[in-house]
């Protein structure tokens, strides 16, 4: 009498990080959940920043001339240096998930730990962007410019911060081992979330400073 | 048809394609691995149009065994690693292997970084228009938002995995980002007064 077993073969989809080593086998059904959950959370943030973000556009077609003398106080040289170190992060980010992908741990710890790194220093440019314009006499409140730039960026700039908070508990987990080629949803879940903040900027870049 | 005569009949026909053809000849004593890529197509057909009658019955008949011409199974197995490999489109290349084929040329760098060459270069375009052109000329604009438009796609389409990820994660994105831009749009035509 023969015994027949059904076995499928590991793919990413079929582990997961679980904090308790590589080789946790998680449902599938799982794995994809958690995919689309991150998704479904990004599509609320969409709605969330496009209500920020549709402020600021009515604001600038009905007042371009304020728009544009903040322009010439703030020039572009300083948001132009934070946006390339954000699509910086956002390419070491899908980097280190390449390297676990390639079973490269000591990689994916490097890589994110410099998203972690890059994104604490556009925090910190962001900061010293808003003390020039805060010297300028541009503030949250006392003008109707101030409330509609502060809301937008200060908003990405808290997800940038969570972001790397986020990043540095992947690098804690990829110095445990927790991450491997066939288990790095955890990683792909945090790159999705660093990702649309990286699109966030691109639009908000464009929006504000540019157009 | 037994092993033997299969292993009779396969170098009597390299023979006599070899006197026929002056390139086979020349080749006959040339280590596969250094004969000329280029040359090997070409080679390959004349051998088949030299090939004994002997050698044709022995196709013939593994053909009609497989039921179809071995070019035919050959052209198949050729779609299937086609469709099955990810190719097409602006960069067509797998995201671990570190070269990437863009516009039919082959780069030595992973897709990742190929894509984040696009987005510098697109993001310095954009700060060139912003700087050089003037906000009232009637382009200015429209092609900020383009390019804009184009890096989101590019890091939505590569970075976020939707063009090879499940449909369901694309439409969870583009349906509030459609609705919210017909609001945006709604409402930057409400008058203010």
């Amino acid at each position: 009498m023969s015994e027949a077993r059904l076995e499928h073969a590991p793919t990413h989809a079929q582990e997961a990080h679980g904090g308790h080593g590589a080789h946790r086998h998680l449902d599938p059904v799982k794995v994809d959940n958690l995919k689309f959950a991150m998704w479904l959370f990004l599509a609320s943030e969409v709605i969330i920043f496009t209500v920020l973000i549709a402020t600021y556009v009515i604001f600038r077609i009905h007042n371009p001339e304020v728009v544009k003398e903040v322009h010439e106080t703030a020039g572009v040289l300083l948001v132009s240096i934070n946006t390339f170190l954000l699509l910086t992060s956002s390419w070491t980010m899908v980097m280190g998930l390449r390297a676990i992908q390639m079973g490269d741990q000591r990689g994916l710890v490097r890589w994110i730990s410099m998203t972690a790194v890059l994104g604490v220093v556009f925090v910190a440019l962001q900061g010293v962007e808003y003390s020039i314009l805060a010297a300028a006499g541009i503030a949250i409140y006392n003008s109707e410019f101030g409330m509609r730039f502060y809301a937008p960026t200060a908003l990405h700039g808290a997800h940038v911060i969570a972001g790397v908070i986020w990043a540095l508990y992947v690098v804690r987990n990829g110095l445990r081992g927790a991450y491997s080629p066939t288990n790095y949803v955890g990683v792909e879940v945090f790159g999705l979330y660093w990702h649309f903040v990286d699109v966030v900027w691109i639009v908000l870049f464009t929006l504000i400073y540019l157009v | 048809m037994a092993e033997n005569e299969k292993r009779d009949l396969q170098p009597g026909a390299a023979d006599q394609a070899a006197e026929e053809v002056p390139e086979i000849r020349e080749l006959r004593d040339v280590p596969v691995e250094e004969v000329p890529t280029d040359l090997l197509p070409d080679i390959a057909r004349e051998v088949k149009e030299h090939e004994p009658e002997a050698v044709r019955e022995v196709r013939r008949e593994i053909e009609d065994a497989l039921d179809k011409p071995i070019e035919a199974i050959e052209d198949a197995a050729n779609r299937l690693d086609e469709e099955t490999t990810p190719s097409g489109g602006l960069f067509a290349t797998a995201h671990t292997e570190s070269k990437t084929v863009v516009f039919g040329r082959e780069l030595p760098y992973p897709i990742y970084t190929v894509v984040f060459g696009a987005l510098a270069v697109i993001t310095a375009v954009e700060i060139a228009i912003a700087e050089l052109l003037s906000r009232d000329f009637f382009l200015t604009i429209p092609a900020l938002l383009v390019l804009s438009t184009a890096k989101v796609v590019l890091v939505v389409l590569y970075y976020m995995h939707l063009k090879d990820d499940n449909r369901i994660y694309a439409i969870a994105l583009v349906l509030p980002v459609f609705i919210a831009t017909i609001a945006t749009l709604f409402l930057t035509a409400v008058p203010l007064d």
